[in-house]
């Protein structure tokens, strides 16, 4: 038990020689004893009666709970939409680079014909002549570059080895046809 | 709704703060009901018996709460966490006004004519409250809390966030500072 407590619920001749032992740095005689008593009994009653809060301040309270809760459900939501662009853009840089890889894709079985043709096209130094005539070759030294005739050298490709796994979508796209210099 | 206030008696300080953070205001009235005015009571008595101040702190109090509901740990006690809150807002409060509470300073009337062995009641109480009005910000605060409040050592110690052995200490000190000033008072009887 505290020495406040004792001096509060007791008098000084109902104290024990354990409880004057608690209070005796605060009250060793019974003056002192009852002096703290009266301190404390006084210093425990307010001076003038305490106020009552003002009721608007719960009504302002009851406003900001409310509002919280709206705030905190509408979180949720733009927290769900953010997830599921997120996962929408992930899914299309997927998609997108998937499609591009398969344009550019040419298969091993096919380079093996393309091999048996391309001595077709392969031409001595020096050698004018246009290219799509067959020839045979004796060594091969080097390419003359020479500017491709566009269109028809492609024509030639798709027309001859229909197996060839090129994409024919790039004989419709000029702009595509255009970047093509060479053909090995 | 009524039947959802009924429900709401039967929870407690903690239990009460999840339907508030998700904006129950029937669960928080329930909460206001037990701890308004007694934090109210607090901040007035602590606060140079300023209600408006007063009120203004009981109402940001409370926001706070309900802002940081969801650190609140469920383990703590809502109440040793609301008085924690409330002490440290005193403090500030208490530095803001250091030269205003400076002026303040009452001077304890302990006077008495000598040979007077009878002395009025009210003079006694209101020399003691001027001697508690003179303690500092940490003194009165420990006083109000024990005295006033009611609260228990351990609970303030949480409160203060000191052990409860130096709660202990303090509270000694500040009876024996009390003790001294009233010393005037010790051979008198107080006429009730």
């Amino acid at each position: 038990m505290q020495p406040e407590d004792i001096i509060q619920q007791k008098q000084w001749e109902q104290l024990t020689a354990a409880e004057k032992a608690i209070v005796l740095p605060l009250a060793s005689s019974a003056e002192e004893f009852m002096l703290m008593k009266h301190i404390l009994m006084n210093a425990i009653e307010d001076e003038t009666p305490l106020p009552a809060i003002s009721i608007t301040v719960q009504q302002q309270l009851q406003q900001a709970v409310i509002a919280h809760g709206r705030r905190r459900s509408l979180k949720k939501y733009y927290y769900a939409a953010a997830a599921m662009l997120v996962s929408a853009f992930a899914v299309w840089l997927v998609f997108e680079k998937n499609s591009n890889a398969e344009q550019n894709m040419i298969t091993m079985g096919d380079a093996i014909k393309l091999d048996k043709d391309i001595d077709r096209y392969i031409l001595k130094p020096g050698n004018t002549t246009s290219v799509g005539e067959k020839q045979e070759p004796d060594n091969i030294t080097s390419f003359k570059k020479t500017e491709p005739v566009r269109k028809n050298i492609f024509k030639d490709i798709v027309d001859s080895a229909p197996d060839i796994a090129i994409n024919t979508k790039i004989n419709d796209d000029e702009n595509m046809l255009s970047m093509v210099t060479e053909v090995y | 709704m009524a039947l959802q206030a009924l429900t709401y008696q039967n929870y407690t300080d903690e239990e009460l703060l999840l339907p508030i953070s998700n904006g129950s205001s029937t669960a928080f009235d329930e909460l206001y009901k037990r701890y308004g005015q007694k934090l109210f009571s607090y901040f007035f008595r602590m606060l140079w018996k300023n209600k408006e101040l007063a009120e203004d702190c009981t109402q940001e109090l409370f926001l706070k709460m309900i802002k940081h509901a969801k650190v609140f740990q469920a383990d703590k006690s809502l109440s040793t966490w609301l008085y924690s809150i409330a002490n440290n807002m005193c403090k500030n409060e208490y530095r803001k006004h250091e030269a205003r509470k400076k002026l303040q300073i009452m001077k304890v009337d302990t006077s008495i004519e000598s040979g007077e062995k009878y002395i009025d009641l009210n003079k006694f109480k209101i020399a003691v409250h001027a001697c508690i009005e003179e303690l500092n910000e940490e003194k009165k605060s420990l006083f109000t809390l024990r005295f006033k409040e009611q609260l228990t050592v351990p609970d303030i110690g949480k409160i203060l966030q000191v052990p409860e052995g130096t709660v202990k200490s303090r509270l000694f000190n500040l009876l024996k500072e009390l003790k001294e000033k009233l010393a005037p008072f010790q051979s008198i009887h107080i006429k009730q």
